[in-house]
C-alpha cells in the first residue's frame, strides 16, 4: 500500500445504509422520506380529482364499447338502449349516461367510469323485486309491474316469466299514480314483510301466492283488522290432506310471528283425524284481540265457505 | 443561462469529553446562517477516549435526530471534530527543483511539490486525517503564492494531522451506522481559532481550547497554522480534585466550582465562607472559599505549564537549534483561551500571570445570540472552518418537486 493510500478516504470507503440500524434511524429515514411520500400523495390526489371532472364531463366516443355489471337482470341491450337514447346520442357524458340509468327504477344506484382506452365500466346495483301487482295504465291495458321493498314499481326489464310467477301477488291495494310513478299506500308494512320473508323464510315465500292489503288499514298498527291476508298456492300441497288457503299475520307483531311459522307443525295439524273441513287458515295472532279472554294461538280454523 | 446556485447544507458534530454538540447550517450572502442546533451530555467519552461506543453511537445519533428535527433538514454528511491526543500532528515539506530554463514557478511545479509532501508516509498504523497549509517557501524565502516567482528551490510545508487506524474506522463508522457520510475531519483548535481569532490575530497568536476532558492549543503565525498539540486534562480534572479535596460528590464539586470556584487563588479568599445550598439548613455543609480557589488554581497553573512545556517541545523540533521563547514579539496577540474551563473565574488573569502573555476570552462570533459563548467556540468553529477550508460543493437550483417537498416538512 503506497503512502497517498494512507488518506483515511480510501482507506474507509464510507458505504452507508439507506436506512440506519437503530430505533432513531429508523424515525430518521421516516421523517426523511415523509415529504417525498406526501408530495407524491398530492401530485396522486390532484390526479384523481382532474381525472375525475374531466372524466364526467368530455362526452363518450361514438362507437366506443362498454362493459357492464350487474347484480340483478338488467340486459346489456337495456344499456346500449339507454345509452344511446336521445338527442345527444352516444356523445352523452358519463354524468348525463349515469343519471339516464338511474331514471330507470329498477337501477337503485349506477357506477358509470371511463377506463384509460376510452371504453366505459358500467356496474348497476338492481332494485330487488319482492312482489308483483296489475297495474292499470291510463290507457291500454292491464300490465304487471314488480314491487320492490321501498315501494318502487317497476316493468322488470331481464326477469323471465318463471321469475315473475314466483313473486306474490300485492292485491285489494290502494294506489295514486301510474307507471313509474305509482305509489302504494301500506307499502311501508308489506315492503319490508315480504323482503323478510324472501331473505330469512323462503320456504314459505315461495308458497305464497298473494299478499291482500284489504285488511292493513286499521285506525291503529294493531286494532281489529290491521292484518296481512296472505293467500297460500294449493297446488303445490299434497292432495291427501285439507290444504291451507291463507295466513293472517299482524301488521304489528310478523316479524315474531314469521319467526314462529317454521316452528309449527302444520303439516301434522293438517293430518290429525278431526280436521274435516275443507280448507284451513293459518291465524297468527290479530283475531285474538276482539275474543275475551283470548284463546291460545296461533290457530287453524277452518277456510269460511265461498 | 447559467442555473442558479444554492448554498449546500452543512453539518458539524463536535464530540467532546463532557457534551457533545451539533449544529447544521447555510452560508447566505457571505454569513453562515444556523438552520439547527442541538446538545446533549456525552456518554461513552473519558477524558477524550471512546470508552463505549455503543453508548456513544446512541448519544450521537440522538444529537443528529434532533438537530435533523429542529432544522426540518436530513443531514446526509457531517464535518467531524478531531481533539484530543489521538489525533497527533507533525510538519512535513515537499521539495521541489524549478527547472532552469526560465527559473519560474508555475502552477505545475507546485501541484509537483505538493505531491511531493503527501508522498511521505505516516507512521506506521496510522491514517492521514487532514493537511493543512503552511507557508511555502521559495529559495527559504517565504511568500504568500509562488506562481510566476524566479527561484530554485520550492518548498511546501504542510501540519498532517494522523491519527491511529482503528480509532479512525471507529469513528467513521459510527457516523456511516447513521446513514451519514463523513465529509472531513477538523482539528478542534483550528476550529476554535476560526471562531476567535481574527486574521490579524493569526500574526501570532495561541489558541487554547480547554474543554472538559482535554486542553487542545493551536499556535499560529504569519497567519499559519505553526503547530499544534494536546494534553489530556480539562475541565473534569479540576472538578475530580475539588471532590477529592473537600470530600464530596463529583456533582457537588461541579456545582461549586461553577458557582464560587476561580482559576486565581488570591488572600482575601481564604477569610470567606461559602454554603453549598445557601440555606444552611439540615444537609447544607460549608466550605472556605480559599480551599477551593486554591485547588483550582493549582490545576488551572499546571494545565497550562504542561501546555506551555508541550508547546516548547513543539518549537524545537520545528526550529531546532533556536531558542524561541513565547513572548509578547513571536505572539503579538497573546492567547484566546476557548472550551468550557474558560468559563471559570478569573481564567483569562490566571492565564496570563502562568504564561506572561495577553490573555482574553474567546467569544465565537456568531448570529445566533446562545452560541456566543466560549464554550462553543468549538462547534461555531468546525461551520466557520468548514465554510473556508472544504466547502461543501453548491448545488444547482431544485427543483419543482423539491420545492413541493420543503411544503410538507415537519
Amino acid at each position: 500500500m503506497g503512502p497517498a493510500d494512507r488518506d483515511w478516504r480510501s482507506l474507509v470507503p464510507q458505504e452507508v445504509n439507506r436506512v440506519p440500524e437503530d430505533d432513531i434511524g429508523r424515525k430518521r429515514a421516516v421523517r426523511s422520506r415523509l415529504p417525498l411520500v406526501l408530495s407524491i400523495l398530492f401530485f396522486v390526489a390532484l390526479g384523481v380529482v382532474i381525472y375525475l371532472s374531466v372524466d364526467e364531463s368530455v362526452p363518450v366516443a361514438a362507437g366506443r364499447s362498454f362493459r357492464y355489471k350487474t347484480d340483478g337482470f338488467l340486459p346489456a341491450a337495456f344499456v346500449q338502449k339507454v345509452i344511446s337514447a336521445g338527442v345527444e346520442g352516444p356523445a352523452k357524458n358519463v354524468r348525463a349516461i349515469k343519471a339516464d340509468l338511474e331514471a330507470d327504477n329498477q337501477v337503485l344506484a349506477a357506477d358509470v367510469r371511463r377506463r384509460a382506452d376510452g371504453t366505459l365500466e358500467i356496474v348497476l346495483r338492481e332494485r330487488v323485486a319482492v312482489a308483483k301487482i296489475a297495474s292499470a295504465p291510463p290507457t291500454g291495458p292491464m300490465v304487471v309491474r314488480l314491487v320492490s321493498p321501498d315501494g318502487q314499481t317497476f316493468a322488470g326489464t331481464g326477469y323471465s316469466e318463471q321469475t315473475i310467477r314466483s313473486l306474490p301477488e300485492i292485491q285489494d291495494f290502494r294506489s295514486t299514480g301510474s307507471g313509474d310513478q305509482l305509489a302504494i299506500e301500506g307499502i311501508e308494512v308489506v315492503g319490508p314483510f315480504l323482503l323478510a320473508a324472501r331473505t330469512s323464510y323462503e320456504r314459505f315465500y315461495l308458497q305464497w301466492a298473494s299478499v291482500s292489503l284489504r285488511d292493513c288499514f286499521g285506525a291503529q298498527e294493531d286494532a281489529p283488522g290491521s292484518n296481512l291476508n296472505v293467500k297460500v298456492r294449493i297446488a303445490a300441497q299434497p292432495t291427501d290432506r285439507p290444504p291451507l288457503v291463507g295466513i293472517i299475520f299482524s301488521t304489528a307483531n310478523w316479524r315474531k310471528e314469521l319467526a314462529l311459522l317454521p316452528r309449527i307443525k302444520i303439516e301434522e295439524y293438517l293430518r290429525m283425524p278431526n280436521a274435516t273441513a275443507q280448507a284451513y287458515v293459518l291465524k297468527l295472532s290479530i283475531q285474538n284481540r276482539t275474543i275475551s279472554p283470548p284463546v291460545p294461538e296461533p290457530r287453524l280454523v277452518p277456510a269460511p265457505l265461498r | 443561462m447559467t442555473p442558479k446556485l444554492l448554498p449546500s447544507l452543512i453539518a458539524v458534530i463536535d464530540i467532546g469529553t463532557h457534551k457533545t454538540v451539533s449544529l447544521v447550517g447555510q452560508m447566505i450572502n457571505g454569513k453562515a446562517r444556523m438552520l439547527g442546533f442541538s446538545e446533549r451530555r456525552t456518554d461513552g467519552v473519558v477524558k477524550g477516549t471512546v470508552i463505549d461506543l455503543e453508548r456513544l453511537h446512541r448519544c450521537v445519533h440522538e444529537v443528529v435526530n434532533d438537530v435533523e428535527r429542529s432544522s426540518g433538514r436530513s443531514i446526509e454528511q457531517v464535518y467531524l471534530s478531531l481533539s484530543g491526543p489521538a489525533a497527533e500532528g507533525e510538519r512535513i515539506k515537499g521539495i521541489h527543483a524549478i527547472p532552469a530554463h526560465d527559473g519560474k514557478v508555475t502552477a505545475k511545479d507546485v501541484t509537483d511539490a505538493i505531491a511531493s509532501a503527501k508522498r511521505l508516509e505516516p507512521p506506521a498504523g496510522r491514517a492521514t486525517l487532514l493537511y493543512m497549509r503552511q507557508p511555502t517557501t521559495i529559495d527559504g524565502r517565504a511568500v504568500a503564492n509562488p506562481v510566476g516567482m524566479a527561484g530554485k528551490r520550492l518548498e511546501v510545508h504542510f501540519w498532517r494531522v494522523t491519527m491511529e487506524e482503528g480509532n479512525m474506522r471507529m469513528r467513521v463508522g459510527m457516523v456511516n451506522g447513521m446513514s451519514i457520510k463523513v465529509r472531513d475531519f477538523i482539528l478542534a483548535s483550528h476550529a476554535a481559532a476560526c471562531a476567535t481569532a481574527s486574521d490579524s490575530d493569526k500574526q501570532g497568536v495561541l489558541v487554547v481550547d480547554m474543554g472538559a476532558g482535554t486542553t487542545d492549543w493551536i499556535l499560529y503565525y504569519k497567519e499559519h497554522i505553526l503547530c499544534a498539540g494536546s494534553i489530556p486534562v480539562g475541565g473534569e480534572h479540576m472538578t475530580n480534585d475539588l471532590s477529592v479535596a473537600l470530600r464530596i460528590s463529583r456533582e457537588t464539586a461541579e456545582d461549586l466550582k461553577i458557582r464560587f470556584g476561580s482559576a486565581l487563588h488570591r488572600e482575601a479568599d481564604a477569610n470567606q465562607t461559602i454554603w453549598k445550598d445557601g440555606d444552611r439548613g439540615l444537609g447544607d455543609q460549608q466550605f472556605n472559599r480559599g480551599t477551593i480557589t486554591q485547588v483550582l488554581s493549582l490545576r488551572y497553573q499546571e494545565t497550562f505549564e504542561y501546555v506551555k512545556k508541550d508547546i516548547m517541545q513543539h518549537l524545537e523540533q520545528l526550529f531546532p537549534g533556536h531558542a524561541v521563547k513565547l513572548d509578547q514579539y513571536f505572539l503579538p496577540a497573546g492567547i484566546i483561551l476557548t472550551g468550557g474551563s474558560a468559563n471559570l473565574a478569573d481564567a483569562a488573569e490566571a492565564v496570563h500571570a502562568i504564561m506572561q502573555l495577553p490573555t482574553r476570552i474567546g467569544v465565537p462570533t456568531f448570529e445566533n445570540d446562545s452560541l456566543r459563548k466560549p464554550e462553543y467556540a468549538g462547534v461555531v468553529g468546525l461551520m466557520t472552518a468548514a465554510i473556508t477550508d472544504s466547502p461543501p460543493p453548491v448545488r444547482r437550483q431544485r427543483g419543482f418537486l423539491a420545492s413541493l417537498k420543503d411544503l410538507f416538512r415537519f
